[in-house]
């Protein structure tokens, strides 16, 4: 866990070392009309940090470009943001085809590396061809998911054929899960230059996690993502160890009901309450 | 120790190659795996790990996975029989884990907590290439009786084949893709643990209980009824046997082991 933690700190470092661009000319960056318009509730404001993030990838991984994109149940769908403006066109082409790695990764839960999209032509018909003709030969798409709580995928793009190195498929997972965690977190609404204020920290993979985020979510009445924004803005807010308050919530010493109407809807402005017993 | 019957034996193998046909599913395969290798060797717990690509295990499935036992099979991941089994590519037999604390000063101590006194640990391997481990656990003494060793391994190598089958015939990438699609389906179970958990309010052990029989009645998916429950705990199936909602009775002759 130590290396994985490690691992997620330098590549938060990167993330914050890249420079700030101006966005992309077609909204394909900082259009958050096209966002609003996805429907996507959680993911508004300024796509600085996501943008950075996947120019960050695209160096780390030397791969010629990297794009996000969020889906919401309905299949709605938003080019969250991209390294490239190449980048940003073929991640848009999934879902103007309707079909593609991304795509798949979502509705599967998997991962999908395409280390050589000439063999994709029969899964992919009108993605494949397409994405060759803007110069992609390989695609590797990691869904940013916890669980049943799917929000999208990353697509990693390269120029040549081959599979990931086993190093690289570390830093790419790694990189998945920030960018999940930037998200969940609002970090992709903070001011650029500004980290905002919350875990600094990964998606444990212990079991506690995730039955208190289903524990909250039943309790609650909200979905999966907003049970794991108010398990962890607890915890930051309290000092304590994610994966304590987990704990707490699933042996019922924790009660994390709102307070009454005065609530807002930001992350982590719920009242919780320590319950005694 | 019981001989087991030989029809059982290859009803069983049957039965696993019989779960690789159509719409595979990992975590699925590997629960009816650990179930049907405790029943075969009369253990009390079976679990199993799989490798990923940078040649770290991860815990999968077991057959019983109450909270205490959980810690007994995910410490196996850096320290234990499945460990070494994994890294020595050879079986691995303990028969008296209380006084195993110098080979194993973290896991031995947690395993004899839980009850365990003996494992028996069988490497998921082809041909040079391992790829996880099954580790078989029983809280009596009595030595296994060797040609339950033979079966139990060649469960593993069946299990093995299985893994490796579709990676041979497609992609090399199948099998990171199955076992990430695997630890996200883990995750979903968890999460619909602590859905009905609170729905019913019970511990997240006699939740995992209530969905395991739940499926096991109406041959449903665990992974897919999981994703339901989690995704809309609203309109989650009514889970108890009895009709009634928020029921802490026993759900009559379905008796946990």
């Amino acid at each position: 866990m130590d290396v994985h933690l490690r691992r997620l700190a330098r590549i938060r470092a990167l993330i914050a070392d890249e420079p700030e661009l101006p966005p992309l000319p077609g909204g394909a960056n900082g259009a958050a009309g096209s966002r609003r318009s996805a429907g996507v509730g959680h993911f508004g404001g300024a796509p600085g940090s996501l943008e950075r993030l996947c120019r960050a990838a695209a160096r780390a991984l030397t791969a010629s470009g990297v794009g996000l994109s969020v889906m919401t149940g309905e299949g709605m769908h938003g080019v969250v943001a991209a390294s490239d403006a190449t980048s940003a066109l073929v991640e848009e082409l999934q879902f103007t085809v309707g079909e593609g790695p991304c795509v798949e990764a979502v509705a599967s839960g998997r991962p999908v590396l395409a280390s050589d999209l000439d063999q994709m032509v029969t899964q992919w018909p009108a993605y494949a061809p397409a994405a060759r003709e803007c110069g992609m030969r390989a695609v590797f798409a990691f869904p940013l998911q916890i669980g049943a709580l799917r929000i999208g995928a990353m697509d990693i793009y390269s120029n040549r054929r081959g599979a990931l190195s086993v190093a690289a498929l570390n830093e790419a997972f790694a990189f998945a899960e920030i960018a999940l965690l930037t998200v969940l977190d609002g970090q992709d609404q903070a001011p650029a230059g500004e980290a905002a204020a919350v875990l600094q920290d990964g998606l444990s993979a212990r079991a506690e996690l995730h039955q208190a985020q289903g524990l909250l979510s039943a309790h609650l009445r909200v979905d999966l993502a907003e049970a794991m924004i108010q398990l962890r803005a607890y915890a930051f807010s309290h000092d304590r160890p994610l994966l304590d308050v987990a704990r707490d919530v699933v042996g019922r010493k924790l009660d994390l009901t709102p307070d009454g109407p005065d609530s807002d809807d930001d992350h982590g402005s719920a009242n919780l309450t320590l319950d005694d017993r | 120790m019981p001989a087991v019957a030989a029809e059982r034996v290859a009803e069983v193998f049957v039965e696993v190659a019989d779960t690789l046909v159509d719409g595979f599913d990992l975590v699925e395969f590997l629960y009816r795996l650990t179930e049907r290798a405790t029943e075969l060797s009369s253990a009390t717990a079976t679990g199993m790990l799989l490798a990923d690509v940078s040649g770290r295990l991860n815990f999968m499935a077991a057959s019983d996975e109450r909270t205490h036992l959980l810690e007994v099979f995910q410490i196996q991941a850096d320290e234990g029989p499945c460990r070494d089994c994994f890294t020595t590519g050879e079986p691995v037999i303990e028969n008296d884990l209380a006084s195993a604390t110098a080979r194993w000063p973290g896991f031995a101590p947690l395993a004899t907590e839980a009850g365990f006194r003996s494992v028996h640990a069988f490497p998921l391997r082809l041909r040079g290439e391992v790829i996880g481990a099954l580790g078989v656990f029983s809280a009596g003494t009595d030595d296994v009786d060797p040609a339950l060793n033979r079966v139990m391994q060649a469960l593993a190598d069946v299990a093995t084949i299985a893994l490796l089958h579709e990676r041979a015939l497609q992609r090399a990438e199948i099998l990171t893709e199955q076992l990430h699609g695997a630890l996200n389906s883990r995750i979903v179970i968890e999460q619909a643990k602590g859905v009905v958990a609170y729905l019913y309010n019970v511990s997240v052990d006699e939740a995992f209980l209530l969905l395991r029989t739940y499926v096991r009645d109406r041959n449903l998916r665990l992974t897919e009824v999981a994703r339901t429950i989690a995704l809309n705990p609203a309109s989650a199936p009514d889970l108890n046997r009895a009709g009634a909602a928020n029921s802490t009775a026993d759900s009559g002759s379905d008796s946990p082991a």
